[in-house]
């Protein structure tokens, strides 16, 4: 699960930074050859459009991490109260996991 | 040596990017005093190595350099040195054979070729020093 959460948080991350260049590149050039104010202004909100889609990517993948690092978490208390899971404070904890759980997901799926 | 790491893959990536991005800023800078062709030459240049950042976890991790400790040093400071470079030149023709360099080496590292690699990481220490 810690090789998956860096995976998501550090791999993810950078190809959010290079999709982040890819953009800059390609929208920065056709601006650079723009001659028609109306054709600019289209470019600007086409951009404005793409860098949106970007930041929505960051923040499904901040989510993510947080998905699979509560799911480690949790994974971990069941481990450690596996001989007393009948117990009303072990239960309370195993819910509270598991309530963090479906925000993380809930805010995951809105995106 | 040992192989490359993942870390050691990622930073690699994250040169590549910043190289891209040095290469980028030194063309829209740029702009207005260079031709059309050198625009050209520069914006391929730049996607090749944004593309070997994107390809680099992949095609490096587990890539056994040579057994000197030099080789690895050499590969990890050359995309580093030539974005030093690149930020601080002003002619186009050396920005150029720069970044010719540093996707011959990106082209080296996915073919896993160790004498292809120090090679390669030597041209572009060498283009990025001159």
């Amino acid at each position: 699960m810690a090789a998956r959460v860096k995976v998501v948080e550090q791999e993810f991350a950078a190809d959010i930074a290079n999709e982040r260049e890819a953009l800059n590149k390609y929208y920065t050039a056709l601006e650079r050859q723009g001659r028609d104010a109306a054709g600019l202004a289209a470019l600007a909100e086409w951009r404005e459009v793409r860098e949106g889609q970007i930041k929505g990517h960051e923040v499904a993948i901040r989510n993510y991490a947080v998905v699979l690092k509560t799911i480690a978490v949790g994974h971990h208390k069941l481990y450690e109260s596996r001989h007393r899971l009948s117990r009303p404070e072990v239960q309370a904890e195993i819910h509270q996991y598991t309530k963090r759980l479906k925000e993380a997901f809930n805010a995951l799926a809105a995106l | 040596m040992p192989p490359l790491t993942s870390d050691d893959a990622l930073a690699l990536s994250k040169s590549y990017r910043d190289l891209s991005v040095a290469i980028g800023d030194f063309r829209f800078r740029n702009w207005n005093t260079l031709s059309e062709a050198d625009r050209k030459a520069l914006e391929e240049k730049e996607w090749a190595l944004l593309n070997a950042s994107s390809d680099m976890v992949t095609k490096a991790v587990g890539l056994t350099l040579d057994e000197s400790d030099a080789a690895a040093k050499k590969v990890q400071g050359a995309a580093a040195t030539a974005e030093k470079a690149v930020k601080t030149l002003k002619e186009v023709r050396k920005v150029i054979t720069i970044a010719a360099a540093a996707v011959g080496l990106a082209a080296a590292i996915a073919s896993k070729d160790p004498g292809a690699i120090a090679k390669n990481a030597k041209a572009v220490l060498d283009a990025a020093t001159a």
